[in-house]
């Protein structure tokens, strides 16, 4: 029977946000969260499905930042903190619906009995250390790593300074190395960001494979033959996996399946819903209201009329959401073959790891549903490794070149260079030109020095992030997104201006290496520009 | 993970450190009593260094751009100790970067060093500052300009990229009451590709096969495609026939 391949790339993201000076710090609750409803649950249902001998391939992509926030000593104690409290409230919302809301009792229950069940594997399975549970999994073959750039930087938009993309790419593949142990093979571009000529800086680092937005092929001054729905190859050998747009979009757009009306409504939630002096103790001070994660309402309709959700009736849909979107894929895949020269189609479908479970509660069940029916004799899709696909077709796929791009709405750069966020890049080129000047001023210094450089070239990755500009333009956390990148050009300048005079505010530094922790082995000398100049 | 040892730090950086702590007689200490008494101050836990009551008490208003509060609306740069960001750096230079296709953007500075020349000079030039963008075609290499006046206040333009397949430049310009024009500083160059559906659609036109397996990737289940200018323009080529390479 003739089979339609399906290449599924989850991308699970954070933005660094670590904040030790404050006991609580709100925005870091977005890890715990994540952690709690996406990362630990993801890892569960995996490992079920492998215990169940279920055969799958999945590729996942951690950022360095996330990798970094779930290896920090002072983030995973938060956590830990975070879940603890979780569970007295779970507690107490047991007994309180028990009493005075019964119709969601069972949600409180499973929400407790969820919570219950990630401290305990979190400490006693993990180790504190989920990443090894994804670890072991791609050592039985069923998981594919990606690397990707060291702050989620959107690399078009960097494209007049290749030095500063080759640090984002060579810190990225260095961090994934020290933690996973070993070099990867993809690398997810942050939000698909691609300009021409990237791909060398990806072929100097080994990378032999990323995947791309549907317009990078499809706006190709090259004929694509295959259209998104093949693998190509850029002339210097990497290959690109172009997202299919259409088939992601079932998924995730305002009408996909998410927006059913039976599933789980996220923006209802005891934290807003409950009286202050029940809820307090586990909002933020003062008196800022939070998601607690207890959310016993389905979406029902647009407007505040909700009915109680039902989660059986939930779960059902997404299986039956799941076996449509097999359906799909492989009518889509049967009217595209034609095109494809005899070869079996493949689609490249990429999504937000914290789509799953988090923003959609029934997703994983809808993953589990989509990976068992992938599974069955009668399978019409496959899921399969981008790796061992290049390793078995690499000399079919057509070379091109393709076309700038993103996966963001409309396809290019225009989320990240709006009129609400343009005015960044003035000051993050800047600081990229001076950390440049910086290491070609004062190369290979030793000790106090070259730890106040080292600060520097952290400071100037986590200004790059294209997070902050997202949060701008979508003017959510606006301000805080605007702080944070305030504060790491703030800190850059004060290297830069210590340095110009010579000194070096030890101080400062101890106390900026202590915040802003992360890449411990980074080197300043990576923006030396003579080790940069092919690029 | 420990980011800082201080065990690691010469006894040159443990003085300096320990002056800047606030530790009595730390110029006759010994190596080791100046580790014991920073290590009184610094609190390792985890790996991590936190500070202490006396040292939160007594520093927090002398760094505090490592304090800031990211939560509240503050801006940092109000802070004592903290620079704050310039609008503009002390140079003249102009980046320019692709929106899309069909919109670039482009900032610019002008030193004062720069403008002071210029004033000394002719005192008309800053009146008339422009941007002159370039593009040159890659298959004809023809080459064609065109300026956008802007005020001498402005630093930011969004440029509209009228033709495919070209590469754009843009300069800094000014010039005076003589007409004289000096080009103050030039961006990048950058591609926008002429994609090759857009050249050849009438290709699509007649395969149904084809279309689907190349556009369908960026229509929805509604029906809709991805909104962008070239592929309006492809789909309104398919609909009323060539609109030469303008859209």
């Amino acid at each position: 029977m003739a089979n339609t391949n399906v290449n599924f790339v989850l991308h699970a993201h954070m933005p660094f946000i670590r904040h030790p000076e404050h006991e609580r710090f709100l925005e870091e609750d977005w890890l715990f969260e994540s952690i709690n409803e996406s990362y630990l649950p993801l890892l569960r249902m995996l490992k079920k499905l492998r215990d169940n001998n279920i055969n799958y391939k999945l590729s996942i992509c951690f950022s360095p930042t996330l990798i970094t926030m779930l290896m920090d000593p002072l983030l995973r104690k938060r956590y830990l903190s975070h879940v603890k409290l979780h569970i007295e409230l779970g507690k107490k919302e047991v007994k309180r619906c028990a009493k005075e809301q019964p119709e969601a009792l069972e949600m409180a229950k499973t929400y407790l009995k969820s919570l219950e069940l990630n401290l305990y594997e979190y400490i006693n399975i993990y180790d504190k250390n989920i990443l090894k549970g994804f670890q072991e999994l791609k050592e039985q073959g069923y998981l594919e790593l990606l690397a990707s750039a060291a702050t989620n930087a959107f690399f078009p938009v960097y494209s007049e300074y290749p030095i500063a993309v080759n640090a984002q790419v060579e810190i990225g593949i260095k961090t994934f190395i020290d933690v996973f142990g070993y070099e990867p093979d993809g690398f997810w571009l942050p939000e698909c960001g691609y300009y021409p000529g990237l791909e060398k800086i990806l072929a100097k680092h080994n990378i032999s494979y990323f995947p791309t937005s549907s317009q990078s092929v499809l706006f190709s001054e090259t004929r694509c033959d295959t259209g998104v729905y093949r693998p190509v190859r850029t002339d210097n050998g990497v290959t690109i996996y172009p997202r299919d747009y259409q088939t992601t979009s079932l998924v995730w757009s305002e009408e996909g399946y998410p927006s059913s009306k039976e599933y789980r409504e996220f923006y209802r939630d005891i934290g807003y819903d409950l009286p202050i002096e029940y809820i307090g103790p586990y909002i933020h001070e003062p008196e800022i209201r939070v998601f607690t994660g207890f959310k016993y309402w389905a979406i029902t309709q647009k407007g505040p009329d909700k009915e109680y959700y039902d989660k059986e009736k939930a779960m059902k849909v997404a299986h039956q959401h799941a076996l449509n979107y097999v359906y799909n894929i492989a009518q889509k895949g049967r009217a595209v073959r034609p095109n494809l020269n005899g070869q079996d189609p493949l689609f490249t479908l990429c999504f937000d790891a914290e789509l799953f479970g988090h923003w959609w509660y029934e997703g994983l069940q809808w993953l589990e549903s989509l990976i068992v029916e992938q599974n069955s004799e009668c399978a019409s899709i496959t899921f399969v490794s981008p790796k061992d696909f290049i390793n078995n077709e690499y000399k079919n796929f057509q070379v091109l070149n393709p076309c700038f791009s993103s996966w963001s709405n409309g396809g290019f750069a225009k989320i990240w260079l709006d009129g609400s966020n343009n005015w960044i890049y003035r000051h993050t080129h800047k600081a990229i030109e001076r950390i440049v000047e910086l290491a070609d001023r004062f190369p290979m210094q030793q000790s106090l020095k070259k730890r106040f450089l080292d600060q520097a070239a952290r400071e100037v990755l986590l200004a790059m992030a294209c997070d902050w500009p997202y949060m701008i333009y979508n003017d959510t956390n606006s301000q805080f997104a605007k702080n944070q990148l305030i504060s790491h050009l703030a800190n850059f300048n004060v290297v830069y201006s210590n340095m110009c005079k010579n000194a070096v505010n030890t101080e400062w530094l101890v106390k900026s290496e202590s915040r802003d922790a992360i890449f411990p082995k980074i080197d300043y000398n990576i923006f030396d520009i003579k080790n940069c100049q092919n690029l | 993970m420990i980011l800082v040892d201080i065990a690691n730090l010469s006894f040159q950086e443990l003085k300096y450190l320990a002056k800047q702590e606030g530790v009595e007689d730390y110029d006759s200490l010994t190596k080791d009593d100046l580790l014991d008494e920073l290590n009184d101050i610094f609190d390792i836990v985890d790996g991590t260094i936190q500070l202490n009551n006396r040292l939160k008490n007594t520093s927090s208003q002398r760094y505090v751009n490592s304090l800031s509060d990211c939560s509240t609306t503050k801006e940092v740069q109000d802070l004592p100790g903290v620079e704050a960001l310039t609008q503009l750096y002390m140079e003249t230079s102009i980046h320019f970067m692709l929106s899309d296709l069909s919109w670039g953007f482009a900032y610019w500075s002008i030193s004062p060093l720069t403008k002071a020349k210029l004033l000394e000079e002719d005192e008309s030039y800053l009146q008339n500052v422009f941007l002159r963008v370039t593009s040159t075609n890659n298959e004809t290499n023809e080459t064609t300009c065109y300026d956008i006046k802007v005020k001498k206040d402005d630093t930011c333009w969004s440029i509209n990229l009228a033709e495919l397949g070209c590469i754009y430049q843009v300069s800094l310009c000014v010039q005076n009451d003589a007409r004289i024009i000096i080009a103050l500083s030039q961006s990048i160059a950058l591609t926008v590709p002429l994609p090759y559906w857009f050249k050849h659609s009438q290709e699509l036109e007649r395969n149904p096969v084809l279309f689907n397996s190349s556009f369908s990737s960026i229509i929805t289940k509604q029906g809709e495609y991805k909104d962008t200018l070239v592929v309006k323009s492809v789909m309104n080529k398919l609909a009323h026939g060539d609109n030469n390479g303008k859209y």
